[in-house]
């Protein structure tokens, strides 16, 4: 394996490339043609440009992408996060075309893309998942079924997503009518009308295990990482080793992350998302076939490039080291930057970027995939970077997050910089008091402070000495008239 | 009358105060001490009544970008004749599309209740073997279409009337 | 480069004191005179305006103007002393200000008078406005809002050579020279009137308000019984679509105000003419100590350098001929950086300090140095012994070089301006640029004392041929009314009501207004200097 085509853009295309280029191997990059120069295609050795109406659409246009890995005489091809790194079609057309697939089986691709198979799977081989109901399998019997769950319970749309369509139940009066409302917008939404009932969990924390299987059945867990801290069902801070597990839950949750990963046959890395209870007990939630967005966290405190062990993988090497060698050291802590209105229901913003500063210290990583000139587009997700930072304590990861991202800096759109700064530094994150509502519960305080007067002046004054227009009419007022200024007699 | 600027919604107005050493401000009728140190790259040092603050400012275009203690901020200068102008548009002025010379229509692209963005098309006219696209000139609701395609109309005749006002976009 | 004047003034001193509190009585007086003419007006004026949705004429100044940038208002006290005091600064705003950096002078009507209509003294103060913008190559923003000629007083305002035509005169020539006029058209422009925006360049005029009609519509029905209201006969949308008569119709005065500021954008900015020039300073002595130099007596003699050193920038003073005809100051200084000669009274002129003035005129028309007069003169020194010397010969020199200098020349009238010094000094009739006064300041043919002495005196002669003889009620009798008359005639709130001057300053002000009455003067060229033929 000589020459690897990155399936992908962004800071994931360049976070690859590094590694490519660490190994020498040749990477092949992909760019729509309407998108211009990019971190992304200055780091590749060569570039395919993609044709298409829109920019989105080439980057999912499989036929496009593999003809071209073909004319350029590609090896494998990683596809990174995204687009179509979870499309077993993808992955069965690479290896048909005879190139390598830097990523699991398409047959496992499939199994766990679909959210109710996975969860059938799991159940059946042994594993927890939270306890739940179909209306589909007897309607009749679906009150009664769903209140055996017992309360609090959630009410989903089964082809739903999003958040949209959920009910929270609390008590049993209140089911019938519940479930009337819940088919009723399902409907509306989906335009399919089945539901399901699940076990509501209240607060709880979301816990993932990075897993790295090889072919001859190797299975290795690289320990948790926390993302509880969402907001739009979105992860924006992660971190790990997570507070909420001791010795002995880690172990438990890892090794069942493992057994799953064992069970379904899986090769390469891959992640086992969990939902923690507050009373401890955990359930499996999904897993994800691919490179996760927040790997970096695990990367920084176990000093492996999980890049590089996938790509081993998928040569066919054996993971060559023991379960007991992967140690972590300190703490790493990950915020995700994204062009977004924090005060607006966190609408992404777009917009050309005029200015750019990234952090500078020798515990920051900075993963980026935008610079000075970028333009952020409606097209692509609005994150711009990742930034993580290693601590020996998670005191000192948190401390020295917050300066970090004091000292980022993207000018030209709104991100949410100061809003993860605020979640950092906030009293309960510190004391790690972190779980999926904690942007909800701690909105107030998150919310960015009124400006002062003082502050104001000054912005307002700086703004005025930059502004051309300002400059040249009050540098338009001849002498003696400015030097006199505002007389009259 | 000073320089319109505005920020987080809210709107300032800028005066300079011209005095011997450099320029001073008056913001919001406040004279501001005012000093400033060019650190290059876009870094500066502004001290204002007294407070020092490091920041980082970009500009582009009519916008202002300003990073300052982890926070940035955009400035938007207002062209104070430009607001006055969309400000009267959108209220008083005239609600008719007038026929700026005699012609015929050529296409009619929207009808009565239709929502019109400013700049969009509401019909094209050719007079003088010329095409003239007629477009609306603020944001808001065909009121009626007072022309039909293949029909002639004289310079200064009504072709289309927007709807005078929000309520009546509010009752359709 | 210069030496500094040394004050010999002590500012602790009782006489200090006395005259501080005397002329700072007569500066408040001077500013509540002011504020008079600048804000008080009949509320139902000022209702109808806010009703119309229109600015106060200072408000539409103000906006007009670059933000933080001085205004020099010309004879803000014209028409004080007439028409019952209603004509507040004659139903007339003018002045220099800065608009999109451009130098410009600012004509306002002013609607919350009589409708804005002229006045006889309207006139005079619009014709000369227009006039300094001649004499300077200034162009001017006229802000439009009056309702034609004060129609009471038609025969002293219409006929004469200076009276209403000139307006249109002085606007076309202006036009000939290639000076820029924009007219914001607020209000009415009727009749005459009309042609202020129709001899403009730019003209820019409100929907609803404004309007440009040779003929008002009352007019219109009388003549021909043809009823239309104003805005058909002449509104914004008759003059920018159909008649062509006006150029852009706006919405608002605020919109007019900003447009108006656009268009100046557009105007060339002219190579100004070029004289010696420093970098501006203030001068070494405060400006307010004037207040305890100028004496609390006319008669009082004081000396002229300690005015200088407190308007020149560093009062640095280069005094030339220091010893001879030393009843005339002059010398060279800077104002505001421009380098400029100067001529101040030290008392009556004499032969040599005549010769000595024609002498330093002569030598700043060849340096190409404008001439600052500051007058304090009750006249050329008489008598047998002088006019054998020929003191009418040597002043005839001195009015002779003064009135051919191609320099520009600035007088402020500072105490007094007595006889036909006024004349050598360059007084109003010698097309000064600009002349100022200072509050406390008197001029006429002579003083109160020797006018009604000179008129007793002709009176005992004639009724001494007839062997009659005054008794002292009947001198007194005769004095009276001419110090009356001649104690309200003298007053600098005399001559600027009637125009003989730009405008009463307060002292401290002096060098603000000569920094921006030079700078305006530049922009006109400085022609060679000839002089007619000098009776050696």
């Amino acid at each position: 394996m000589e020459k690897v085509l990155i399936a992908n853009r962004g800071e994931i295309a360049v976070r690859i490339a590094k590694t490519l280029r660490g190994m020498d191997m040749k990477s092949v990059g992909i760019a729509h043609e309407y998108e211009g120069e990019t971190p992304a295609t200055r780091c590749v050795d060569e570039l395919i440009v993609l044709r298409g109406d829109s920019p989105i659409a080439a980057y999912l246009d499989a036929k496009q992408i593999l003809e071209g890995a073909r004319e350029r005489d590609v090896d494998a091809i990683h596809p990174g996060y995204g687009f179509l790194s979870e499309n077993p079609n993808f992955a069965r057309s690479t290896r048909e075309l005879g190139m390598t697939y830097i990523g699991p089986s398409p047959e496992v691709i499939e199994l766990m893309g679909d959210k109710i198979l996975a969860r059938e799977f799991v159940s059946k081989e042994g594993f927890r998942i939270s306890p739940s109901e179909e209306e589909e399998e007897d309607p009749l019997s679906f009150k009664e079924r769903s209140e055996a769950i017992g309360f609090p319970l959630v009410l989903k749309a089964a082809a739903g997503g999003g958040g949209k369509g959920m009910h929270i139940v609390r008590s049993a009066k209140d089911l019938v009518g519940a479930i009337e409302l819940a088919k009723g917008e399902a409907e509306r939404y989906f335009g399919d009308g089945r539901i399901y009932a699940e076990r509501y969990i209240e607060n709880p924390r979301h816990i993932e295990v990075q897993v790295m299987a090889d072919k001859a059945g190797n299975c290795l867990h690289f320990f948790e990482r926390e993302c509880s801290i969402q907001r739009r069902f979105q992860k924006i801070v992660e971190e790990s080793p997570s507070l909420a597990l001791d010795k002995k839950l880690r172990r438990k949750i890892c090794s069942e992350a493992v057994g799953i990963a064992i069970a379904a046959k899986y090769e390469n890395a891959g992640t086992i998302e969990f939902i923690l209870a507050p009373d401890g007990e955990f359930y499996f939630l999904e897993m994800n076939t691919r490179l996760q967005v927040e790997h970096p966290v695990t990367e920084m405190i176990t000093g492996r490039d999980l890049v590089e062990l996938q790509i081993r993988i998928a040569r066919g090497e054996e993971l060559s080291i023991a379960q007991e060698e992967i140690k972590t050291k300190g703490h790493a802590i990950e915020c995700r930057v994204y062009a977004e209105d924090v005060e607006h229901d966190f609408s992404p913003c777009i917009g050309r970027l005029v200015d750019v500063r990234e952090p500078v210290a020798e515990f920051v990583r900075f993963d980026s995939g935008v610079a000075k000139g970028s333009d952020v587009s409606a097209d692509f997700d609005p994150m711009l970077a990742k930034l993580i930072v290693y601590g020996e304590t998670r005191e000192e990861a948190i401390s020295r997050s917050v300066e970090s991202l004091k000292q980022t800096s993207f000018l030209g759109v709104n991100t949410n910089l100061a809003y993860l700064s605020r979640i950092v530094a906030h009293p309960a994150f510190v004391k790690g008091e972190t779980d999926t509502g904690f942007v909800a519960r701690h909105k107030l305080d998150l919310a960015p402070k009124e400006l002062s007067t003082k502050k104001r002046r000054m912005l307002l004054a700086a703004a005025a000495l930059s502004n051309r227009d300002f400059r040249e009419r009050v540098e338009a007022v001849p002498e003696p008239y400015a030097s006199i200024g505002d007389w009259s007699n | 009358m000073g320089y319109l600027f505005e920020l987080l919604g809210e709107q300032s107005v800028i005066e300079p105060v011209y005095q011997e050493e450099g320029i001073g401000l008056r913001v919001d009728g406040r004279i501001t001490d005012l000093d400033f140190k060019d650190l290059g790259g876009g870094e500066f040092i502004f001290e204002v009544d007294g407070d020092i603050y490091p920041v980082r400012i970009a500009t582009s275009g009519d916008s202002v970008f300003i990073h300052s203690e982890g926070e940035s901020y955009e400035i938007l200068a207002i062209n104070s004749l430009e607001k006055v102008v969309e400000e009267a548009r959108g209220g008083s002025s005239s609600d008719s599309l007038i026929a700026p010379m005699p012609g015929v229509v050529i296409r009619v692209e929207k009808k009565a209740g239709d929502l019109v963005k400013r700049g969009e098309t509401i019909l094209v006219i050719e007079s003088m073997k010329l095409q003239t696209v007629v477009t609306s000139f603020r944001d808001g609701l065909v009121r009626s279409i007072l022309v039909e395609e293949g029909g002639g109309f004289e310079k200064g005749s009504v072709l289309a009337v927007l709807a005078s006002d929000e309520i009546e976009e509010d009752q359709l | 480069m210069m030496r500094r004047i040394r004050s010999q003034v002590d500012v602790r001193s009782e006489t200090f004191q006395r005259y501080r509190t005397a002329n700072r009585a007569r500066i408040s007086e001077f500013r509540r005179r002011q504020e008079q003419a600048r804000f008080e007006r009949p509320e139902r004026d000022m209702e109808r305006l806010s009703r119309h949705g229109k600015l106060f004429v200072r408000e539409r100044i103000e906006r007009l103007i670059d933000p933080g940038t001085p205004f020099l208002e010309f004879s803000s006290l014209a028409a004080n002393t007439e028409y019952g005091g209603e004509s507040k600064s004659a139903s007339s705003i003018t002045g220099i200000g800065i608009v999109s950096g451009r130098e410009v002078i600012v004509r306002a009507d002013d609607p919350t008078i009589k409708g804005g209509a002229w006045y006889p003294l309207t006139i005079k103060k619009i014709v000369r406005c227009l006039e300094i913008a001649i004499e300077n190559e200034l162009p001017v923003i006229h802000l439009c809002d009056s309702a034609g000629g004060f129609l009471p007083l038609q025969a002293e305002l219409f006929p004469d050579k200076y009276l209403a035509g000139r307006i249109f005169r002085n606007q076309s020539i202006l036009s000939k020279m290639g000076c820029k006029q924009l007219s914001l058209v607020f209000g009415h422009c009727t009749a005459g009137g009309a042609y202020i925006p129709s001899l403009s360049d730019y003209a820019v005029i409100v929907r609803g308000t404004g309007g440009i009609f040779l003929g008002g519509p009352p007019l219109v029905k009388a003549a021909t019984g043809e009823v239309v209201d104003a805005d058909t006969l002449g509104g914004a949308d008759v003059h920018t679509q159909i008649s062509g008569t006006a150029d852009y119709a706006v919405d608002s005065e605020v919109e007019a105000l900003l447009l108006g500021r656009e268009i100046v954008g557009q105007w060339t900015r002219g190579e100004k003419t070029q004289i010696e020039t420093r970098q501006p300073e203030e001068p070494f002595y405060d400006s307010s100590e004037l207040y305890g130099i100028i004496p609390d007596d006319i008669k009082t003699q004081f000396d002229i350098r300690e005015v200088v050193a407190r308007i020149v920038d560093g009062s640095y003073f280069h005094e030339y001929q220091p010893d001879y005809g030393t009843t005339l100051v002059a010398g060279f200084a800077h104002i505001w950086g421009f380098k400029v000669g100067l001529l101040g009274n030290n008392g009556v002129l004499f032969n040599d300090s005549s010769l000595k003035a024609a002498h330093f005129m002569e030598l700043c028309n060849q340096n190409r140095t404008p001439l600052v007069f500051l007058q304090n003169i009750t006249g050329f020194m008489v008598g047998a012994d002088y006019e054998a010397r020929g003191i009418c010969k040597d002043g005839a020199k001195m009015i002779m070089v003064q009135s051919c200098s191609e320099v520009p020349k600035f007088t402020v009238m500072i105490n007094g301006s007595f006889g036909a010094g006024n004349y050598g000094m360059c007084g109003r009739a010698f097309d000064g640029r600009f002349v100022f006064s200072w509050p406390n300041h008197q001029i006429g043919i002579m003083g109160a004392e020797q006018a009604a002495s000179t008129l007793v005196d002709v009176k005992v002669r004639q009724l001494e041929r007839a062997g009659q003889e005054l008794t002292d009620q009947e001198v007194e009798d005769i004095k009276r009314p001419i110090l009356e008359s001649y104690e309200k005639e003298l007053s600098a709130y005399y001559a600027t009501s009637h125009l003989w001057d730009d405008g009463i300053i307060d002292p401290v002000d002096t060098r603000n207004a000569l920094g921006i009455s030079l700078s305006a003067s530049l922009n006109a060229p400085i022609n060679e200097t000839t002089y007619g033929v000098l009776r050696l």
